[in-house]
């Protein structure tokens, strides 16, 4: 039996759902209002959600409170007559996405295979978490969750673009990889996440690849030293979610192109989280530079950002000195406009079309030629 | 009134007086920063910014101009390539957004490899990117300086910038 949470957006449909679900292999809880949903849902076991609708403001409003009652595990199927709805929702941490309207049968096949898909999953990780939140798990229990179920499987970790995927032949991990990296070079970067998704797939077929030759056992003793490293190494440095961001006031200088891509990526606020994901170096280059930044003070913690300016400009900082040539010499107009463009109120933009740069054919224009017969007076 | 910024590094002193010699260039100094204005008519300048490689520049000038450069203009001669390829940030810093800027790698070659050249690769330089040139020069030929500043100013300017 499979136990089935539904949230259907129009009440008209109720009848001919329930009728659908009628059968012996389903349970299903129709609800046509979130409240009374979200209550049961914290009461009663289920297998699987369904949003039955087009508003992807409910679908997000259910996976957040999903996410915040520790049900992230539940997966989400969505069913729309809504084309456009697969856009707004594709970010989202959703099972499956069935457009309707689909002929009775195959609508009921593809039920079928949804629920088989679950069933399975289930009942290979035995009611454990088969997709959820690194915050919840961390990598090292994950490997040994997987390992223990001895079966080929690809536990997938991911934070935003960033991907990191593990490979195990009848419960041996043998490959890791992250980027253009693999093995324990893969492992290394990985390792300390602590925020991001996770996902289990198992698989019949076994795996080719092979780039991680050591025992289980030995892999996470290894695993652990790395964490453990990293827990070392990581000290003075603000919390790593905490907001922080390049500081343009200091004087000092970078020292050296990881320090210089470490400013580059805190020109907008990130988090040293973000910056360590992003970076092509492993975090124990890394991690260094970070406190060499924050202790010229070239990477601040953003809560402290302002304050840090206004005491620059009490002192007469380079700050003043980017007035002053600014002031002297007339900026393009056209930065003038992307400066004016952040400061409106988003609901007052006015955009304009997308548009492309095209270089023109090689023709000298009028102001090319003024250049070229003024250098060649000279 | 349009006003384009460029950033001008020279590996050596001497090269950088020959290319800045033959230009009425009006030169100004703020803060320690050298910049020298061309003006081309009421409504066309350029701006070359002086990047002294002794000196360098404070992290917070970098931020501040690279968004405003439109390019840059590097100077020096054959070793040239191992100067680009050595481990100096700064540079690195400065120039890696040579995709948008146009960018001018003159490098001095001696008069009778210049001499040698095929007249294109004289005016227009080998292709490094849409917009980036590496370009040969020799004092002999003072047309060589002069192109390369046409180059830069005109040539490989974004034909949008102008419009």
């Amino acid at each position: 039996m499979v136990e089935i949470l539904l949230f259907l957006e129009d009440p008209c449909y109720e009848t001919e759902v329930e009728s659908i679900f009628s059968t012996e292999r389903y349970s299903c809880k129709v609800f046509t209002e979130l409240e009374p949903l979200q209550k049961i849902s914290l009461q009663e076991f289920f297998d699987f959600a369904i949003v039955w609708g087009s508003k992807s403001e409910t679908i997000k409003t259910l996976i957040d409170f999903f996410q915040k009652n520790n049900l992230s595990y539940l997966p989400v199927v969505i069913m729309t007559e809504n084309k456009s709805l697969a856009d707004e929702v594709c970010t989202l941490p959703i099972a499956d996405f069935l457009l309707l309207p689909l002929p009775r049968e195959e609508f009921k096949s593809l039920l079928k295979q949804i629920c088989l898909d679950i069933d399975f999953r289930m009942n290979v990780v035995g009611r454990f978490n088969w997709q959820g939140s690194l915050e919840e798990y961390h990598l090292l229990n994950l490997v040994q969750m997987v390992s223990s179920d001895k079966r080929n499987a690809v536990l997938s970790i991911r934070y935003g673009d960033a991907l990191g995927k593990l490979y195990f032949n009848e419960g041996k991990l043998v490959h890791a990889q992250y980027n253009k990296l693999d093995g324990f070079q893969a492992l290394n970067r990985l390792v300390y996440w602590q925020r991001g998704n996770f996902q289990i797939v198992f698989r019949d077929e076994r795996f080719a690849v092979q780039s991680l030759d050591r025992s289980n056992q030995e892999i996470l003793i290894e695993m652990a030293k790395i964490f453990a490293d990293f827990d070392r190494m990581y000290q003075q440095l603000p919390e790593m979610y905490q907001h922080i961001i390049c500081n343009l006031g200091s004087s000092a200088l970078p020292s050296n192109i990881i320090q210089q891509n470490v400013l580059r990526m805190a020109e907008k606020p990130t988090t040293i989280f973000e910056i360590l994901v992003q970076s092509d170096e492993d975090f124990n280059k890394v991690v260094p530079e970070l406190q060499r930044l924050f202790k010229k003070q070239l990477l601040v913690e953003e809560s402290k950002f302002n304050e840090l300016i206004d005491l620059q400009k009490a002192n007469g900082g380079f700050g003043k000195l980017f007035y002053t040539i600014s002031s002297v010499f007339k900026k393009k107009e056209n930065n003038r406009e992307e400066e004016d463009y952040e400061d409106q109120n988003i609901t007052n933009v006015d955009y304009s079309k997308p548009s492309i740069e095209i270089m023109q054919p090689n023709t000298i224009l009028p102001e090319q030629k003024k250049v070229l017969e003024k250098i060649l007076v000279e | 009134m349009n006003i384009f910024e460029y950033l001008l590094i020279s590996f050596n002193e001497e090269y950088k007086e020959k290319f800045l010699s033959f230009l009425p260039l009006e030169k100004n100094e703020i803060f320690d920063l050298i910049v020298y204005r061309y003006a081309i008519d009421e409504n066309l300048s350029f701006l070359v910014y002086d990047f002294d490689l002794e000196k360098g520049m404070p992290s917070s000038l970098i931020f501040h101009l690279k968004p405003h450069l439109s390019g840059q203009l590097l100077i020096g001669d054959e070793k040239l390539h191992e100067i680009l390829t050595s481990k100096n940030d700064l540079i690195h810093l400065l120039t890696n957004n040579s995709v948008k800027n146009s960018t001018v790698v003159a490098t001095r070659i001696h008069k009778k490899k210049y001499d040698d050249l095929d007249k294109t690769i004289k005016e227009e330089g080998l292709y490094l990117g849409e917009r980036s040139r590496l370009y040969f020069w020799n004092e002999f030929d003072i047309d060589s300086l002069k192109s390369a500043w046409y180059l830069l100013f005109a040539k490989l300017q974004s034909m949008n910038q102008f419009n």
